[in-house]
Order: C-alpha cells, then structure tokens, then sequence
C-alpha cells in the first residue's frame, strides 16, 4: 500500500506534465507583431514560366452539322494535350492529317466564314500570316479559301475525310489562338564573325512544359529559321542529334547529350549556344556538356558550365566603365554643335566651335563619329576629339536627304538617302571609299530610321508605306563582301507612326511612336520577338529622337516650350515614371 | 537423391528452429526475471507506455485541429480569392456576344489569361472555365484551363452542385485531387461559381499546406519522442532515488540475518527513507541487545548446571562410600531394609551415570568438547561395544545380528566418542527392540562410514524421530525407566555426531521399529555429502509418511542442505 500511493502520484506528475509542455509550446505560438526590418528583393519572373490558358476540347456532339464539324475540329486543333486526340475525333478513320511536334501554322484574324455545301465544306477568311514548321512566324495577308470534305459514317454523323492541302500537316488558328498556344523563345547562333551571338525568336507551341528544354536544344540543332539562315552561324555540325530522353535537368544542371556528330564543332562554340539557349528557362542555371554520354568541357571550364562563363558572346556586352562613370552621351547643342554631356551638363567636344554636326552617330568603340550636315543632304565623318568631322559622302540626287547613320560592331558606317519616296542604302567600310548596297529591300519606300543592331546581323527599320510609318526588321547578309540588306518583317504592328528607334538591347527596340489608341508620340519598348508593347514613362509631348544601351538609361529628345531638351526617366526601374529634361540640345547619341 | 538432402534440410531447419526458441525463451526467461525482480525497470517501463499513449492522443489531437485552421484559413482566402476573381471576369465578359463561339472564345481567353496572372508565377491557383455540357453544340469547346491542369480535376460532383445553384451567390466548394499534363496530381481545394452561362472553378492546390503539415507532423513526433524518452528518463531518476535506499536496506537486511548483528543502514536527511533506515536500525540494535542477553543467560545457566553437576560429585562420592558400605551389609540387614541399600545403590549409579552426562552435555554446550581423532576400523568399535551390550540384550531376549563388510572400514574419528553413540544407540534398540532381533549394519563409501542400527520394536511416530534426540524427552512418559538410560544418552550421541562433522538421523514407523544412522566422514573435517547406508531400512517399503519424516529429519550440520540420506531415493 504504502509503495503505490507514491507511485500513482508520480504518474499523475508525468502526465501533468506532458500536458504542461504541450500547452506551454502551444502558447508559444504566435505571429510576431514586431522585429527588425528585412530586406528582401523581388524574384525574379521568367516570362517562359507566366501563366497561360489552354482550351478543353470537346468531341463532336451528336447530329452535329457539317459547318459544326468543320467548326468544332478547328477550335480543337488549338488544344495540343494528348497529341490532339480530341481534333482526330472529328475526322473518319483514313482522313490524313499529321501535326507534327511543330506544326505548320496559318493564322487569320477574324471570324470565318463557314459556307456548307453538298459535301463539303468553305471556309474562307482573312490570313495574318504563318508560321513555318521551323516556328519563324511570316506576317502575309493573304485571302484564306480553303475546302473541307466530308461524309457521313456509319452511324449517320458527319466526319471530315480529307482536308485542304495547307492543313495536311498544320492548322489553321486565329490570332488569340496562336497567342495562346503559342510562346516565343530565342535560339542563339552566332553572327558571321564568331563572337557574338544572335537571338532566333521562333514560336514554340506549348505543349509540355517539362519537355520545354529537349524541345528547345532540338530546334537549336535544327539550324536557324528561314529567315536567319545563311545570316547566321551555327556551331552545331549537320546532322547533330539529342541522344537519350532529351535534356535532363537536375538541380538547375541541364545535361545536353549530343551524337557523335557534334565532335566536329566547335565545343566552346556549342556550348556558348546551348547555354544562351537554355538560360531562358528559369529552372537551368549550368548547363553540362555531353556527346555521346561523355562530357566535354570547354578549355579552361568545368564539368559544368554557367551563363556567365558565355557572357563574352553578349552583344549587349557594354565596355566597362570606372565606377560612377556613365556611358558617354553625344548631342547636337545649338546650331548643331558637336557636344558631350558632361555629368548632366552639355559641352562642346571642340572648344573652338568649329564642329558642327547634326543627328550624331557613335561607333561602338566610341572613336568614331558621323552626322549630317545642316540640310541633311551631306554625311559627315570624323574621330571625336581629334579632328572635325568631313564630308564623306554627298547625296547624288538633288532631292536627296540623308537620315541619321548608323555604325555596325566592325565599325562599317551605313548611310540612307530618301529622296522621293524611294530610299538607297549606302555603306563605308573602315577606310574604304562608300558604296552602294544595291540589295535593299526597302528601296520602295521611304525610310525614317535606319539602326543596325548591336550584333551586325539584324537590322531595324521605319519605313513608310502609304500613310503608316511602320516598324520593321531585316537581316544583313553578307556575301563576298557584299551585304545584303532584305527579309524585312514586321514588327509591333500597333503602332501606326512610328518615328525613331534604337536597339535596346538585343531582345528589345525602343521606339517612339504612336498607336491608334494613343495619338500621342511616346515611347515604346518593343520586344522583337513579338511580345506586347509597353510604353516607357509617362508625360512628354512632341519627341523627336530616341537612343538607348544596355544598362543606361533611355534618352529622348523632345521640344518643350519651344527649346530642344533632352530627357530621361526620373527613376530609369519604373517603367511609368515621369520624363525629366534636364539639358539643352537634340538627338543624343549613345555609342551604336 | 532428393530424400536425404531434404531430410537434412528439414533436421537443419528443426535445429535451426530449436535452437532459435531455446535463445528466445532464455532471453524472454531474463526479461521476465529482470521484469519480476526490478521495480525501476516496471515503473520506466509503466510510464514509456502510458506517456506514449498520451503524447500520441495529444498528437493527433493538435495535428487536427492545426489541419483544420489551416484548411479554414485556406478556405476563407480562397473565398476571398474566388469573389475578386469573378469581378475581374464579370468586368472582362461584359457585352460578350454569347451567340458567337469566336467572341466568347476569345473573351474567356481574356478572362482565363487575367485571372492566372493574377495567381502568379507560383501558381496560387489554377482556374478553368466551363461552358455547360449543353452549350457544346454552340460553342465546339468545353473550356479554357490555365496552364497544365486537367479537366478531370474538377470532380462531377462539384459541376452537378454548381449547375443545382440556384443563386449566383452559392459557392461550392469541395476537396479533391488535381491532376496535370506530366506533372504528378497534388490535393486541392476547388472553388466553383456561375460566371454568367458559365462556370468558373478556381483550383488551388494544398501543396503548401501540405508542406506545413508534414513539418508540423514531424516535428510533432520527434518532439513527442523525445518528450516520451524524457519522462522514462525522469522515472527512471526518481525511481532510483527510491529503489537505491531500498536495495541498501535490503542489503542491511540479509546481513543481519546472516547473523552480523552489528549492520546498520545509514541515515541520510529526515525524509521518508530516513526514518525507514532509523527504524531498522532501532529494531537492528533491540535484536542485537536481546540476542546478547540470552546468550549471556545460557552461558550463565550452561556454567551453572556444568558448577551442579561438580559441586554435587564431592557430597555423591561420599554418599557412595556409605552406599557401598551399605550394600556390602545387606545381607546383614532385615530384607525390607536390604531391599532399600539395594535400591540406593541402583539409584547412586544412575544418578552418577547422569551426573556425568549432566558434565558431557554441559561440557558440550560450552564448547569445550574436542575432538580426539584417529585412524580406527569401525568394525572393532562396533564389535566391542556389541559385545558390552550383549549381556543387557540376553536379559531383554534381544539378538543382535551384526552386517558388517569384509574390509576395514577406517575412518579418522574420535573412538571413544563414536563407541558411546555406538553404545548409546545399542542400548537404546534393545530398551525399545521389545525383545525381537536388532541388526547393526556398518558400510562405508569413499568418502564415508556409516552404521545403522534397527530395532522391530514399536518404533516412531510421525514427528517423533526427531524429538528422539531432545533432552529427557521420553516417548512414553508413563513407560518406566527399566534400563539405567539418563535421557541425554541420544542427546550426547548427537552432539558427538556433529562433533565430527557427521550425522546422526532416526528412523521410525509406528508398528516397525525404528532405525538409527550415525554417518561420519573418513577423515576428519571433511564434509559430508551423503551417506553410505539409506535412513530407512530397505526392508521397509517406501511409504509416504516415511518420506514425509524423512523430510523432517532435521540437517544434521548447520546449514548444509540435506544430501537426502544418501541412497534412499
């Protein structure tokens, strides 16, 4: 007895205070209401990885009619899950129809017209244009008529049984179905000279997005669209293939395993495009090398590599600069002095006042300089600081007046006289004589900016054809030491007006403009890829001219009560902050 | 061919087995003894259990209710969620043409596109939106997904519910598993509503939650078993603390039992255990106290008999000079008075015989009997103290048959010592042999010598042979004393057993005689073991009250477990 009263006592003491500690840590629980400040920064948005919608497609429903059928497998060829399994449905048994992984596709804007007929059906509409197997999207309006057959099967429903020619191995989607299905992404191949690389935007549909980077590597070996090709460079030897499962990514580690072909290429030159290639997506952050299940390094690199090992390729890439020096900034100041801003503060380049220099253009090794005169009809060219600029080429027309020039990164000066409403193009290589480029595509039009890009393959443009001033991209072609300059797509089909441009950086054109919802000219930064645009800044009338580089600000002339400024945005990271003048002058000039 | 290799496996195996349960059974044996004998192990053991009971009914219940505000905390943001959402999309389909699939396709594009970048690029949530299974005729769509969610990870349930709504205001919701295009299916908490002529169904998926509750779960166990540990660790402490004291006053216990009076426990503080260690200690000492008083008080009356016993030799040696005086006159005398010196003179040798056992036993008792051994054959002293008796046996008409073996039985022993249990046990058989044959056996092993004497008299009854050797104990207090016996003589023969390091054991039935056994090692001091001769006599055949008084026979030295009288079994 006397042993068990304590005993029992003691249990209860245990038990009480288990319970004790269970209320005790329960109690402790609760959200802070004070402490000290964390910094945090915002994370990082890959645009691969923004939200998208997929349409749910619906198998044919009983009696549907032919127009219905016709209908129903159109808006279900847009749903690419399960190979288009749902779209077959709508087809009789033999009908031939293969989408491949990337199929051929035509795009039209507005509603067809579905006309029904004994046993067929029309569909007739308005084509925006395509976009090729290769995934290069070609703006070409074009009448769409295309004719369905169908037939009754077994069970009295109707069935398509063979399909218009076009749509053999694509289909044909609306402008918001391609938007939807579709995303853009780059694949990088190198400009002529083998140093930098340039951007290949295709359109990828979206199917799978763990599959995304297999499919990326594939369409990098692939070679580069329609438009790039012969323009570019690509490392990869013909016939190169993705061995195993595709890419595998682990741990941010993409492993790339390449067939025996690619012991031809260039390892660094592969690497460099892989990982520019598959640094888009936000889960790779190293890429791993493999051909034929072995690794490969690079000289001089790891097992595996990383982005910034390849940051040498950028074309972007902007000298480096003595920290708090900015990019040097050049500007016309009255009576088209030659000038450079120093801290904010303009001043003359030539003490003496001699120079004078209209629409001035900087080569990218900030050496060199051209401009206009003061009618416009005679190029100027000169190195800064060193001697005034001379005359290097006279408009042979009259009429002709030359826009603002451009270098190109092996310090070629191109030159475009508009006289009428034609254009000719006109190049200076480094001490040579200027001639013309003969192949120029926009020779039909008048032409009101003119920027090549930063990577000397792709060309920007702003042409006039008829009322519209519109923003265009071409390619230079270099052959046998002659360029040609043609393959012009569209861009930014918003803005009706544009007026000037300048390359951002490689993916992105700012340009002002204006856009039938905004009458005003503003600038717009334009995604080349063909994203949405976006307006930069807020406030601001009557710009002029436009100049940009990465990592700077963006510049804008603009008249204001009636005096030539030059402004930039208040804070350069909000894209809706407000423009700040704060020199005299016009048409300022970064290097490019 | 196959038989025998299958025979040996199959005996292996057996082995194999048999040894298996052996191990188990001794490690369970162990357990249960630990079990059984250790207090600290039951009460460690008792607490691991309940506490683990406990900490796991505490766990589960937090782990509820901590599921249950975190699913009520998600359900009413998803609340919130879905009631922004439908507002943006309402916003989005405003004069929607909802005759023309084109426009309605692309105006829920729209609102799909709005509410997924509002969920962000985490995925928040995912949203769907349906056109009721009827409207597939107009509309050759079912819905827009956001990003890879599957259709079917909207239950039908769910759409039966929202298609039942009968208010734009009903909210049903339910929980389910999402499912995606290559993407493992996760829980998920899916909201629906009525979007116009359509349905709207945000999905969110509880990954996060999910997350949570693992953590909360493993941390929940890992703190319950430590917490679990920690209280048999707790017991374990507190129980030692009152196990230690107890196992020392154990301890304190048996060595005073064993006779070292002198133990104490020692007293620490005035707790519970302090007073236990006190009284022990008090009882240790009133023992001790009292054990040396008795001892005293029969040291003094031993001295006193042993100082009788000489003090009345000198008047009894003069008493028998005029005895003897007496007697030699008798004849001289007138016969009753001649009658009467015969009488004294009978008495005078009996009190004399008594007074030197009275000096033997005293002699005994104050331990100042040794032990005067030598190598003698047995067989002589046997022999001589027959022949001593036989004259005594004549007159009893007793016959005395004598076993004896054909080769010396030499043992060290005191022989004047064994000749008078010899002597002793003699006359005792004749006294009580009523006449019929008395047999003396004499056998001897390695180790031992024993000889037994039997008697077909009325022998023993139960409980009686081992009063046999009690001091002045009679069997029948009636029965007149024929022969000179003192009543110490089986007394003394005892003390002179264990003298030697020997026993000396009876045996009796009523109606069959008795028996008695003196066993003694051959050599002086040895030990004994066992012995040569069976205490019951073989012509008697085992009964069960002979076992039970063989049980009873008392060990005849100390504390050495009774050898079973050797041979008997």
């Amino acid at each position: 007895m006397s042993g068990r009263g304590p005993m029992v006592s003691k249990r209860h003491a245990l038990v009480a205070v288990a319970l004790g500690v269970t209320v005790a840590l329960a109690g402790c629980v609760n959200v802070p209401t004070g402490g000290r400040v964390v910094s945090g920064t915002a994370p990082e948005r890959a645009p691969v990885d923004d939200p998208y919608v997929r349409l749910i497609p619906v198998p044919p429903g009983r009696n549907w009619s032919k127009s219905q059928i016709v209908q129903g497998f159109l808006t279900a060829s847009a749903a690419f899950d399960d190979g288009h399994a749902v779209a077959r449905k709508y087809l009789a048994p033999k009908t031939k129809w293969e989408p491949t992984n990337r199929p051929g596709i035509t795009v039209y804007d507005r509603p067809l017209t579905i006309a029904e007929l004994t046993d067929r059906v029309e569909v007739t509409g308005r084509q925006l244009g395509t976009i090729s197997t290769d995934g290069q999207y070609l703006a070409y309006p074009d009448k769409i008529d295309e004719v369905f057959q169908l037939a009754k099967d077994a069970h009295g429903q109707w069935r398509i049984t063979a399909l218009p020619n076009q749509l053999l191995t694509g289909m044909l989607l609306g402008q918001r179905d391609v938007e939807r299905a579709f995303r853009t992404l780059n694949l990088y191949y190198f400009a002529p000279d083998g140093k930098v690389l340039v951007p290949n935007p295709i359109y990828l549909p979206l199917m799978n997005r763990p599959e995304l980077p297999s499919q990326l590597v594939r369409a990098a070996l692939g070679g580069p669209t329609s438009w790039l090709t012969k323009a570019v460079r690509s490392d990869f030897p013909p016939d190169t293939k993705l061995l195993g499962k595709g890419v595998d990514v682990t741990d941010g580690v993409a492993t790339v395993n390449l067939s025996k072909e690619a012991m031809g290429g260039s390892l660094s030159g592969m690497s460099a495009q892989l990982m520019w290639t598959l640094r888009q997506l936000p889960e790779v952050t190293r890429l791993r090398l493999q051909i034929d299940g072995e690794t490969m390094s690079p000289p001089g690199m790891g097992a595996t590599q990383s982005p910034s090992d390849w940051r040498h390729n950028d074309a972007d890439k902007v000298p480096p600069r003595e920290a708090g020096q900015s990019a040097p900034v050049y500007l016309s100041g009255d009576d088209g002095q030659f000038e450079q801003l120093k801290g904010d503060l303009p001043q003359r380049v030539d003490p003496s006042g001699r120079t004078r220099l209209h629409r001035p253009a900087i080569s990218l090794d900030e050496k060199s300089v051209a401009g206009l005169n003061e009618s416009g009809d005679t190029v100027l060219q000169g190195d800064i600081g060193r001697d005034a600029p001379r005359p290097v080429l006279h408009a042979p027309d009259p009429g002709g007046r030359f826009i603002a020039p451009t270098w190109d990164r092996s310090g070629t000066l191109w030159m475009l006289e508009n006289y009428g409403d034609r254009s000719r193009l006109w190049i200076k290589e480094k001490n040579k004589e200027p001639v013309e480029v003969h192949e120029w595509d926009l020779s039909p039009n008048h032409v009101m900016a003119l920027r090549v890009a930063r990577d000397g393959v792709r060309i920007a443009a702003i042409a006039k054809t008829g009322e519209r001033a519109q923003l265009q991209m071409g390619r230079i072609l270099w052959e046998f030491g002659v360029p040609t300059v043609a393959q012009f797509l569209f861009l930014g089909s918003e803005i009706v007006n544009a007026k000037d441009l300048a390359w951002r950086n490689a993916d992105e054109l700012v340009v002002l403009g204006s856009t039938q919802r905004q009458p005003n000219v503003v600038p717009y930064q334009v995604p080349v890829s063909g994203g949405p645009l976006r307006v930069i800044g807020s406030g601001g009338t009557d710009m002029t001219s436009i100049t940009a580089l990465p990592g700077s600000p963006v510049l804008v002339g603009m008249r204001a009560e009636n005096a030539d400024k030059i402004c930039r945005q208040h804070d350069e990271n909000d894209p809706i902050s407000e423009w700040d003048c704060f020199a005299k002058g016009q048409a300022p000039a970064y290097p490019g | 061919m196959k038989a025998p290799v299958w025979q040996a496996a199959k005996a292996r195996i057996r082995r194999g087995l048999g040894t298996l349960r052996r191990v188990s059974r001794g490690v369970t044996r162990r357990a249960y003894a630990r079990w059984r004998r250790s207090i600290q192990l039951r009460v460690v053991a008792s607490t691991l259990a309940i506490s683990v009971i406990v900490v796991a009914v505490l766990g589960v219940f937090l782990m509820q209710q901590i599921t249950t505000a975190l699913l009520d905390a998600k359900e009413k943001a998803a609340a919130l969620q879905v009631e922004e959402g439908l507002s943006v999309a309402q916003r989005d389909l405003t004069g929607i043409d909802t005759e023309d699939p084109t426009d309605v396709r692309a105006r829920l594009g729209t609102a799909a596109t709005d509410l997924a970048s509002r969920s962000g690029p985490s995925g928040l949530y995912q949203v769907v939106i349906l056109t009721s299974p009827s409207d597939a005729d107009v509309y050759q769509f079912g819905g827009l997904a956001t990003n890879d969610v599957q259709l079917r990870s909207v239950p039908a349930r769910l759409r039966a519910q929202v298609a039942r709504a009968s208010s734009s205001l009903d909210r049903p919701r339910t929980y389910g598993q999402l499912y995606y295009n290559n993407r493992p299916s996760e829980a998920g908490l899916i909201v629906g509503a009525h979007l116009g002529r359509f349905e709207l169904y945000y999905l969110f998926p509880l990954a996060q939650e999910q997350q949570t509750l693992t953590f909360v779960q493993s941390t929940l166990v890992g703190v319950g078993a430590a917490l679990v540990l920690l209280l048999a660790a707790i017991a374990s402490v507190v129980t030692r603390q009152v196990v230690v004291p107890t196992r020392l006053a154990a301890q304190a216990a048996e060595r005073l039992a064993a006779g070292r009076l002198e133990e104490r426990m020692k007293v620490r503080g005035e707790d519970d255990l302090a007073r236990l260690a006190t009284s022990f200690n008090d009882m240790a000492a009133n023992l001790q106290e009292k054990i040396l008083q008795l001892e005293e008080l029969s040291q003094v009356q031993r001295q006193f008999v042993s100082d009788v016993s000489h003090e009345l030799r000198t008047p009894l040696t003069t008493i028998r000079i005029a005895a003897d005086l007496l007697y030699e006159r008798r004849e001289e005398f007138d016969p009753a008075v001649g009658r009467s010196a015969e009488l004294l003179q009978n008495q005078l040798e009996r009190f004399e015989a008594l007074l030197a056992d009275l000096l033997e036993i005293s002699r005994h008792d104050a331990g100042a009997a040794t032990l005067d051994a030598e190598s003698v054959d047995i067989r002589d002293l046997v022999l001589r103290a027959v022949d001593d008796t036989e004259r005594l046996a004549d007159r009893k008409g007793s016959r005395v048959q004598l076993h004896l073996p054909g080769e010396p039985c030499m043992a060290e022993v005191d022989w004047r010592r064994v000749e008078r249990i010899l002597r002793n046990l003699l006359v005792n058989a004749v006294e009580h042999g009523e006449g019929e044959e008395i047999v003396v056996t004499v056998a001897a092993d390695r180790d031992a010598v024993a000889l037994a004497v039997r008697d077909h008299g009325v022998g023993l009854r139960p409980g009686e042979a081992q009063m046999v050797f009690d001091r002045f104990w009679r069997a029948d207090p009636a029965r007149a004393r024929t022969t000179g016996g003192t009543g110490l003589g089986l007394s003394i023969a005892r003390e002179d057993a264990q003298l030697h390091g020997g026993w000396l054991q009876a045996w009796g039935e009523p109606g069959r005689g008795s028996q008695f056994r003196l066993s003694l090692p051959r050599v002086a001091g040895a030990e004994l073991r066992g012995s040569p001769l069976p205490l019951v006599p073989p012509d008697v055949e085992l009964s069960p009250i002979a076992f039970a008084e063989i049980e009873l026979a008392p060990h005849p030295t100390g504390g050495n477990p009774a050898p079973d009288a050797g041979g008997v079994r």
